[in-house]
């Protein structure tokens, strides 16, 4: 199978694209070894504090220059990306779970329960996301649990109607009746014939939800919704240099790329993981 | 009907109708609604170990008859009896216990197994789940109905995918024949098959049968495969049981018209065997506003002004020989 495929495979994506492929796999593992080992890539710690080289620029600064405490950007980049990581993985996984949950039941049972679950996820979906998660961080305070809380809720609706979407193209398919000829209950019906073989699409959404999520975590911390850590997450240190954007634009400016990249990086491979189901 | 008294039939399907209803197409009025009369108060019983074959055009319910029969599908009305309960509005956890006694062949046999699991675990499956088999007992069970099929027990890691036709339809049977049915419903089983690997499989499904003592509902729309398998034919149009009974008399002898065309219709190898031919005219009428009186009629090279007014009797040839035609009174 694999080496009969490999060969249309590499002819449909062009070099240029390979080689997207290969920087976003680059720059996400250098965003992985950063929030796995920060200490590895950068030997500072960010919680020293140093009043005399505050809002140094590139070079003078160290690599990315310092931020209006003195400490070094690109420091405090490498020890963020923890945050960063932990609540764009957590917050997908945990939309993935519940959201694949309510699809995958609403979608299997159908009639009045389908019905009921379709319209609330509709309405969920007509709510603007960030604006979810806004109110939910600001009812409940700012900790990193309640942040991944409040990003998984805006992808819960999605996940579930695509898991329900699937569900309901395969609940149809012959195998799934003759497992149901066989006389099998219905939780191996799901778990055994249904799950797996709806599952695939959805594996492809969350890779690009991480992006995402990291996203809408970093734009909750701009806004002052972000927890309170001694180390600042990437969306803190990009609303910590907006009132010195204008004379020291490395503050803000590298945190933004560095949120960038990573998104792209992540959406390129989910991208490619579509390709490859689909081929 | 056939069977002796002192033996109860396997299955028994009383008077089984079953209507779908349809919405109108006409956009103004959603609310008109049709009905299709798929299945349409059909009897018929089927012995122990006895293949009953089910012919007919598409169309004519026999697929959905074979549904109800398994019960797949509940009928809008009559009786189905299994090994004398009557399970018509069995649902859930009783469905699920009778389950195993009544398995289904399916006409597509790549569509029928799971694509993400191999052919030992499809067959290993209601053995595990159902039969509660583990281990080495479970082993040696998959092992031995991979050999019953005819399959080598070396390809248990195969996914469906790489298999040849026959020899998905081969692990289809193996998983069906796995719990030690009663009743077997063969929906088409060789229909999608070549035609050797279609001989193969009918000899399969009969050995099986004289060795385990399964009983068939085998539909079927062409009549050689129902000449090699069936001791018992039934022939459906339009939702109607048209002719039943033995399968030598009903193909020697066949007595309601749509019969003896659709054995006109099948070729014969000899050409000394030449019979009188009836060739159908036209497609078969509209099964939502069917012909009033006998629903043949338009089709009928011998249809009679009585056949528009009256719908035709049930005629008892011989004991447990019917058919339904105006002609025969």
């Amino acid at each position: 199978m694999t080496l009969v495929l490999t060969e249309p495979l590499a002819q449909q994506s062009p070099r240029k694209l390979s080689v997207l492929n290969t920087l976003s796999g680059v720059w996400l593992a250098v965003v992985g070894i950063a929030a796995l080992t920060p200490g590895l890539i950068s030997g500072v710690d960010p919680e020293v504090l140093h009043p005399e080289r505050v809002l140094l620029p590139p070079g003078e600064g160290g690599l990315l220059g310092t931020d209006q405490y003195g400490r070094g950007v690109y420091d405090l980049l490498i020890h963020g990306a923890r945050t960063a990581v932990t609540i764009g993985v957590a917050a997908t996984a945990l939309a993935v779970l519940v959201g694949g949950l309510i699809g995958l039941l609403a979608g299997y049972s159908g009639g009045l329960i389908d019905a009921v679950v379709g319209r609330c996820l509709d309405l969920m979906l007509s709510l603007p996301g960030v604006l979810l998660a806004l109110v939910i961080t600001a009812a409940a305070g700012a900790s990193v649990g309640v942040l991944i809380i409040s990003v998984a809720t805006v992808f819960v609706a999605g996940f579930a109607r695509l898991m329900r979407s699937q569900v309901l193209a395969t609940r149809d398919r012959l195998y799934v009746e003759a497992a149901r000829s066989v006389g099998l209950s219905h939780l191996r019906i799901l778990t055994r014939h249904v799950l797996p073989n709806a599952f695939a699409p959805v594996v492809v959404l969350a890779t690009i939800a991480v992006g995402e999520a990291i996203l809408v975590a970093a734009s909750l911390s701009f806004l002052g919704l972000g927890p309170k850590l001694a180390v600042p997450d990437w969306g803190q240190l990009l609303a910590s240099g907006q009132p010195y954007i204008q004379q020291s634009w490395w503050v803000s400016t590298f945190p933004g790329i560095a949120l960038s990249l990573t998104v792209v990086a992540v959406s390129l491979l989910g991208d490619r993981l579509r390709d490859q189901i689909d081929g | 009907m056939t069977t002796l008294a002192t033996e109860p039939a396997l299955l028994t399907l009383t008077d089984v109708s079953k209507h779908f209803s349809i919405p109108s197409p006409r956009a103004l009025r959603p609310t008109e609604r049709k009905v299709l009369r798929a299945v349409d108060g059909v009897s018929l019983s089927i012995a122990p170990g006895e293949t009953f074959a089910l012919v007919g055009e598409s169309g004519s319910g026999k697929s959905t008859l074979g549904r109800i029969a398994v019960r797949l599908s509940e009928p809008t009305s009559g009786t189905v009896t299994f090994s004398g309960q009557d399970v018509t509005h069995y649902s859930g956890r009783q469905l699920r216990r009778l389950r195993p006694r009544m398995q289904v062949i399916f006409q597509d046999p790549l569509g029928a197994l799971n694509p993400r699991m191999t052919a030992g675990k499809i067959v290993a499956e209601p053995l595990q789940a159902i039969g509660g088999l583990r281990g080495s007992a479970l082993d040696d069970r998959v092992d031995e109905l991979f050999r019953a099929v005819g399959l080598d027990p070396a390809q248990r890691l195969a996914r469906p995918r790489t298999l040849s036709g026959g020899q998905r339809q081969r692990v289809g049977i193996a998983r069906a024949i796995a719990l030690n049915p009663d009743l077997i419903l063969a929906d088409e089983a060789v229909s999608a098959l070549d035609v050797s690997v279609q001989a193969q499989i009918a000899n399969l499904l009969d050995e099986l049968r004289e060795n385990l003592g399964i009983g068939y509902l085998f539909i079927a729309h062409g009549l050689p495969i129902v000449r090699q398998l069936a001791q018992r034919i039934g022939v459906m149009y339009l939702g109607r049981l048209v002719e039943c009974g033995p399968a030598d008399e009903v193909l020697r002898n066949p007595r309601h018209p749509y019969t003896r065309a659709l054995i006109g219709a099948s070729p014969v190898a000899r050409r000394r065997a030449r019979r009188e031919r009836v060739v159908l005219a036209g497609d078969p009428p509209n099964p939502l506003s069917p012909p009033s009186g006998c629903r043949f009629r338009t089709r009928c090279p011998q249809a009679m002004d009585l056949c528009a007014s009256q719908p035709p009797p049930t005629v008892e040839i011989t004991p447990g020989y019917t058919a339904e035609c105006h002609l025969l009174q």
